[in-house]
């Protein structure tokens, strides 16, 4: 029954960076049509998780149903299915840098596609208009600021129309007006095109201005799920302190718990 | 995707479409499109999007380019029956005042 | 004592771990050739880059091996009063071993270094991620153009290396030591057999698929094995790669001449 409701559901999903366990029983689902935020302090999981939704991450079968269907279970093609109907917008844009504005969002249309050149550019420049930067076609990455770049990286994830969208951090290093006009073209994309929008995020306000759900990770494990209301009024420490943002009361404890410290390394090669 | 031209005489020729139009049917459909607009791009050109499910920014893309061919022959591509989905996709590209596509506009098309 | 084993079990393994994983890079790499997108834009632009832009420092390191093989050649040959030979041993050493090797070190050097510097900042960039999530196979977008281009153009910067080297030889032989120009030409080409030349160019295609494998190997995975990624791994797999190429290549070098003598 949840295939209908959930596109993406999480069935207890545990990630392994060698021998450190870095994700521990994840276990949320993404509904349809809605944008969904993770949010936690840097270094929490959240980028590792979206890389396990991307499947830049390989998963264990059986942690993760997209659509009904194991990811972990996905052969060549399926991965590719999927992918051609996701957009990822990475932290830093990723544009690629010997190619221009356009010819960047044209570069998946030109290898999946067999759309004429012309009908490809006025996709371009109809896509780097979403992100107010049509002017900006002919430009190359390096000329262009770290926030406009990162609109760009929008752009070309928008590309070829995806049914999904994945963002890591949306605003970090923005202004924050275009933060704000990214924010909102976000929720355009969710009103008009009912796209599935998941959204990895640290920064609170933004996190609940386009959040429908929101999900609050710490130290790989999920804190709280729910709505913006239902968040708010958590009652949960952990929470709490990273609504409220108060300084890591960890930073000042006894060096002697420390993880650092052996003893508590999970060990190589499991699962 | 098909698309049925029809020519009343006296009149601006009259292109139904049917189906998705999505960057699997646009490569095809844009020469067919094309080549009516050479032939009879002074009198105008009007689609009939009734029939059509889906559209994606390729097929934004082409009414563009369309929309650019017929106006530099002096006349004025009009587009008819445009459901929901086709016509959020071309107000999201803020391309609606350009293609004459305007909100609320539904009673008027049908 | 354990510490020691343990530390060597552990260089072991990694070595053994990186040996499998270029494996699979270079698995990937040659099955890139056969997957979309298609190539020839790529190809063309690559080839200008390893090829047209190698041109100037492959002639001047040809025109100057020749020179010197013409002087030391000269001074040697003369010891056995057999000067003649000189145009057949210039011509020799330079197709069969000289022209492949040091064509393959200045292409390592000035393209190989540019390549792998290239993909380790697509990698530290996310670009390659990216291109992974546009369902692209970035070794069929970046390594086989690259392969293909420098299958191409290897050969022929080695053939030009060759002639050059030659002509240089002559200008020290004939103009500067007084051979007659007709000794020289005629000892080229009476010494050099086709099988010196299929040596050369076997060398060549050998050598290009080393420095493509290992430059853009070393770039590709660039900061993997820190587990960071940034300009300091850049440069470090950049330094690898040219370090590593330039060995396998001279290694390779011996192996082919071997087996082909």
């Amino acid at each position: 029954m949840s295939a209908e409701s959930h596109l993406i559901d999480m069935q207890g999903l545990n990630s392994h960076y060698g021998g450190r366990q870095v994700l521990f029983d994840i276990r949320f689902t993404i509904p349809r049509r809605q944008v969904t935020v993770i949010m936690g302090v840097s270094g929490c999981g959240k980028t590792t998780l979206l890389r396990h939704l991307i499947g830049l991450k390989a998963t264990q079968p059986g942690q993760v149903m997209i659509d009904g269907e194991d990811l972990g279970g996905f052969d060549e093609a399926k991965l590719r299915a999927y992918r051609l109907k996701t957009g990822v917008l990475f932290q830093g844009g990723a544009l690629f840098n010997s190619l221009s504005l356009w010819e960047n969002i044209a570069v998946p249309l030109k290898v999946h596609t067999r759309l004429p050149e012309k009908i490809i550019r006025i996709m371009a420049v109809i896509k780097l208009g979403l992100v107010g930067l049509s002017e900006f076609c002919d430009y190359m990455p390096s000329q262009l600021s770290g926030g406009m770049r990162k609109r760009a990286g929008l752009a070309r994830a928008l590309a070829m129309d995806p049914e999904i969208l994945f963002v890591d951090e949306p605003s970090s290093g923005l202004d924050p007006i275009t933060a704000a006009g990214l924010d909102q073209l976000i929720l355009d994309l969710r009103e008009t095109l009912g796209m599935t929008i998941i959204v990895v995020t640290h920064e609170l306000e933004s996190a609940f201005h386009i959040a429908d759900q929101l999900i609050v990770m710490d130290q790989g494990r999920v804190l709280a799920a729910g709505g913006p209301e239902e968040i708010q009024a958590s009652g949960d420490k952990r929470v709490r302190q990273f609504l409220n943002r108060q300084a890591d009361p960890r930073w000042t404890e006894n060096p002697a718990t420390s993880s650092c410290l052996p003893g508590e390394r999970v060990e190589e090669g499991k699962g | 995707m098909s698309a049925a031209v029809l020519d009343p005489p006296g009149d601006a020729p009259v292109v139904e479409l049917t189906g998705t139009v999505d960057f699997k049917s646009v490569p095809e459909l844009r020469k067919r499109l094309l080549k009516v607009v050479k032939k009879r791009g002074g009198d105008g050109l009007r689609l009939d999007f009734r029939r059509v499910t889906r559209m994606d920014t390729s097929g934004v893309a082409m009414l563009v380019e369309l929309h650019q061919l017929a106006s530099s022959r002096g006349s004025r591509l009009a587009l008819i029956g445009l459901n929901e989905q086709v016509r959020r996709m071309i107000q999201l590209a803020r391309l609606d005042r350009l293609l004459g596509v305007s909100i609320g506009e539904e009673a008027g098309c049908q | 004592m354990i510490q020691w084993v343990a530390w060597l079990g552990a260089f072991f393994l990694d070595r053994v771990g990186e040996l499998g994983r270029s494996g699979l890079f270079f698995y990937r790499m040659i099955r890139g050739l056969f997957r979309p997108p298609g190539k020839f834009h790529f190809v063309v632009k690559q080839v200008y880059f390893i090829g047209t832009k190698s041109f100037f420092v492959i002639g001047f390191t040809g025109a100057f091996t020749g020179m010197v093989l013409g002087l030391q050649g000269y001074y040697t040959l003369s010891k056995f009063g057999s000067e003649g030979l000189l145009g057949s041993a210039v011509a020799l050493s330079l197709i069969r071993e000289l022209g492949p090797v040091l064509s393959a070190l200045m292409v390592t050097g000035r393209a190989g270094s540019a390549m792998c510097a290239e993909i380790g900042i697509m990698r530290i960039e996310e670009q390659i991620d990216a291109l992974e999530c546009m369902a692209i196979d970035p070794h069929a977008y970046l390594v086989a153009p690259k392969l293909i281009a420098c299958l191409i153009a290897l050969p022929l910067l080695t053939a030009f290396f060759d002639v050059v080297g030659i002509l240089g030889g002559y200008a020290i032989g004939v103009d500067l030591l007084g051979l007659s120009s007709g000794i020289y030409m005629d000892g080229v080409e009476r010494s050099v057999a086709w099988e010196d030349v299929y040596m050369g160019i076997v060398k060549s295609l050998w050598f290009a698929l080393l420095i493509i494998w290992i430059c853009t190997y070393k770039g590709f995975y660039a900061g993997l094995d820190e587990g960071s990624f940034g300009p300091e791994q850049v440069s470090k797999a950049t330094t690898n790669a040219v370090v590593a190429s330039s060995v396998s290549v001279l290694v390779c070098d011996y192996v082919v001449t071997s087996i082909l003598l």
